[in-house]
């Protein structure tokens, strides 16, 4: 029987894409051995707290990263190209998206427009009992962290589920395959509707599988952005964390709410950590 | 010999190879139909390339279902001698045959031997039964 997880929590500044990329992957080339010390940054205190924390159990490490960019900036899926940004459907009349900065995700899925949106990453090494680890991808990951925040914005009173439906695209459609995330629609995205009675996909998310463990990435939208106002999010919909009045953690913001539904989702899925390391980057210099 | 799954060997991870005991020493590479239900909709796979070198374990590949990305791993070590020409425009095929024609890639085998690390056909219904 494996010991429960413990869990590095880090709660990040807004960075660049590249180097928000560059934290992920690390993450998921470490996570498996432990050696996380590098978070600490040049705060030696911080890092000395870090490493102590680290050495006192052999149980296995889960890292939950919740994270902003600092511009808007475009992530495309591991197979994705930009140059399909100016030929897709949904972005071809748009030419103005391709003056943005772009980074290639190793994660799978369509693009997504890191502007008015929160990002979080789970790294989980292999041998997790809970989570099937083979081939493809971690459903029940995916489905339990959704699931949790299908709930939470019920509790804030907004109409919301999993998709159950799918925009899957056999290979020899994939050509016509939206460009954006927020366009396609798998069965465990998460969907919410406006008044009208319109749904829009308002979290999505897809993993990297390794040896050694799984990356699974999220885009959660709080508001469209002006570089493409097509995609509408969670404030457009009338959605508000404070509606929550107490009910759901009584949060005031976006941020520490989503926080708070991803924690319990994964809570809920592996049970509670043994242990949990809060560590914010906000003023950290990471070297990666 | 022919190539059908009772005659393969695999990888934990699912790769299968075909090893005829011929004086070729080409083995022939593929995911099993339990990865491929298991990946339930392929979308996009990267193999590598004619000439390439490749160490047993090595991944040579990857593939993309709904969202996730994953590797294939080589279970033996040699060098590419073939790709499977436009396999990956017809990811479908991997549906309906993963094992005659929706082989991946050939190897020239280094190392015979790294055959019998790998596990027989009973041993892999097996790991599969106790992570079912």
């Amino acid at each position: 029987m494996m010991a429960k997880p413990r869990m590095v929590v880090l709660e990040d500044t807004p960075r660049l894409g590249l180097e928000n990329m560059a934290i992920d992957e690390r993450l998921l080339q470490d996570v498996a051995t432990g050696d996380l010390a590098w978070l600490g940054g040049q705060d030696h205190a911080q890092c000395d707290r870090l490493r102590s924390w680290l050495s006192v159990s052999d149980s296995p490490l889960i890292a939950v990263r919740f994270y902003t960019w600092s511009e808007p900036t475009f992530s495309l899926g591991h197979f994705q190209r930009i140059e399909q940004l100016g030929q897709a459907e949904d972005t071809r009349e748009h030419p103005s998206l391709g003056a943005l900065p772009w980074v290639q995700r190793k994660t799978g899925g369509g693009a997504i427009l890191h502007d008015r949106e929160l990002t979080y990453s789970i790294v989980v090494p292999i041998g997790i009992e809970s989570l099937s680890f083979s081939k493809g991808h971690s459903e029940i990951l995916y489905r339990a962290v959704h699931h949790g925040v299908v709930e939470g914005l019920r509790a804030l009173g907004l109409d919301a589920k999993l998709s159950e439906s799918c925009t899957c695209l056999s290979n020899a459609s994939k050509a016509s395959d939206p460009f954006l995330c927020f366009h396609r629609r798998t069965p465990v995205d998460v969907i919410a509707w406006d008044e009208q009675g319109a749904d829009h996909k308002v979290l999505g998310s897809a993993q990297r599988r390794v040896k050694t463990g799984l990356l699974q990435h999220g885009s959660f939208l709080i508001e469209k952005s002006r570089a493409y106002p097509g995609l509408l999010g969670l404030e457009d919909l009338g959605g508000s964390p404070a509606h929550s009045g107490g009910g759901f953690g009584g949060k005031s913001d976006w941020g520490d709410w989503f926080q708070e539904c991803v924690l319990l989702a994964i809570a809920g899925l592996l049970g509670r950590p043994e242990d949990v390391f809060r560590l914010n980057l906000r003023e950290r210099s990471v070297r990666i | 010999m022919i190539l059908q799954p009772e005659n393969l060997k695999y990888l934990p991870s699912h790769e299968w190879v075909y090893a005829p005991q011929d004086s070729s020493g080409i083995a022939t590479i593929g995911i099993s139909a339990f990865a491929v239900a298991e990946l339930n909709d392929l979308v996009y796979m990267a193999l590598p390339k004619v000439g390439q070198q490749i160490e047993a374990g090595q991944e040579f590949g990857e593939v993309e279902s709904v969202k996730a990305v994953s590797p294939m791993y080589s279970p033996v070590g040699g060098q590419i001698v073939e790709i499977h020409d436009g396999i990956v425009d017809r990811l479908e095929t991997l549906n309906s045959d993963p094992y005659v024609q929706g082989w991946l890639i050939k190897v020239k085998i280094s190392d015979p031997s790294q055959l019998d690390g790998l596990l027989d056909y009973a041993a892999y219904q097996k790991l599969l039964a106790q992570n079912g």
